[in-house]
């Protein structure tokens, strides 16, 4: 088992105990660096075609005719094994609108990618949602909203947009598939996919 | 507590580069803003993305005057973090050359040669001062 797959493994367990707004305040900046630096030997420049990955789960909707995301994770293999942090970021309801209590969280995510160590680095930003609602309103509503952090991170941190992109994956790549509506699915992962 | 942080918002607008280290991290900064601005985010300004050029027009315009007071030293604080790492280089030039002229330029691998801590004690305080407002050292010297 991978470092990567036993951190994820462990974020299950705890990420429903610490769901509230209270232990999101805590996460830190070294934590965020740290992981996503950690496996700094399996970092490398990756190619991520957003479009190509919006294209392939539109299809897979359609196809499906389904309300609940059946198969694997769409996206591609390349992206396992990538250094990555998976952070709660609240949102107004049905909206790509960042709640405040959430700002500090950006913010520390800014100081982690200002830092040093990841300050060479690009982020690919994914947006996922909760199984509640239609596939194609989530794939819709998690685009924006991963489109929204970048944007936060941009304009108010200026984080240099050349260093982040963003994409939404919906319902379709659940944490919790026993527990498709729950919402520690409702998450935002940071990938560190390699130099400038 | 709340009107310690106001105040050490304030002196980062008034007092800029009279202290050494005169900037504040990036989450700090945002909380600092957000606690004089929660009322007007949740009412005047409200539906506005906080990254939309549109926001920040908001809250200049209706805004409580502690809100803009704030909105003003948190832009402050993020100008002053942007000019130190932009001028960093140019000031650290010659300690460049000295301890790090191996490094290839690039991926940040310069910089993550002058913060080692057996470089940085080395550095000019020039150089080290560029680097504490740019929010660089933090890492090495205030672990969170």
């Amino acid at each position: 088992m991978s470092f990567v797959s036993r951190t994820a493994a462990a974020m299950l367990l705890i990420l429903p105990l610490c769901a509230d707004a209270q232990a999101q305040t805590r996460l830190t900046t070294r934590e965020l660096t740290n992981q996503l630096n950690e496996t700094s030997g399996n970092a490398r420049k990756v190619g991520i075609d957003v479009n190509a990955i919006r294209a392939d789960i539109e299809a897979r909707i359609a196809a499906d005719k389904t309300d609940n995301a059946g198969g694997p994770p769409p996206v591609s293999e390349v992206l396992k094994g990538l250094p990555n942090f998976i952070v709660q970021i609240q949102f107004e309801l049905n909206s790509d609108v960042i709640s405040i209590g959430s700002w500090e969280t950006v913010g520390r995510i800014a100081d982690a990618m200002f830092n040093p160590l990841l300050a060479g680095d690009r982020f690919l930003i994914v947006g996922n949602t909760d199984a509640r609602g239609k596939r194609e309103a989530n794939l819709k509503l998690s685009e924006r909203r991963a489109n929204a952090v970048a944007e936060m991170l941009t304009n108010v941190f200026r984080v240099p947009a050349n260093r982040l992109m963003s994409i939404g994956l919906g319902e379709e790549q659940l944490l919790d598939t026993t527990n498709p509506d729950d919402g520690v699915n409702r998450r935002v992962q940071l990938i560190n996919i390699g130099p400038v | 507590m709340k009107g310690l942080r106001f105040w050490a918002v304030l002196a980062v607008l008034w007092f800029p580069g009279v202290a050494t280290a005169s900037t504040m991290n990036l989450g700090d900064a945002v909380v600092a803003w957000s606690q004089y601005c929660a009322p007007d985010v949740k009412s005047a300004c409200k539906g506005l993305r906080p990254g939309d050029g549109a926001f920040l027009q908001c809250l200049q315009q209706k805004a409580s005057p502690q809100c803009q007071t704030a909105t003003a030293a948190f832009l402050a604080n993020m100008d002053a973090r942007h000019k130190a790492q932009a001028s960093a280089p140019g000031i650290c030039r010659s300690s460049i050359q000295r301890f790090c002229s191996n490094f290839q330029a690039g991926s940040a691998r310069i910089l993550r040669c002058l913060i080692r801590p057996e470089t940085f004690k080395k550095v000019d305080l020039s150089c080290k001062n560029a680097i504490t407002d740019a929010g660089w050292l933090e890492h090495i010297s205030q672990p969170q």
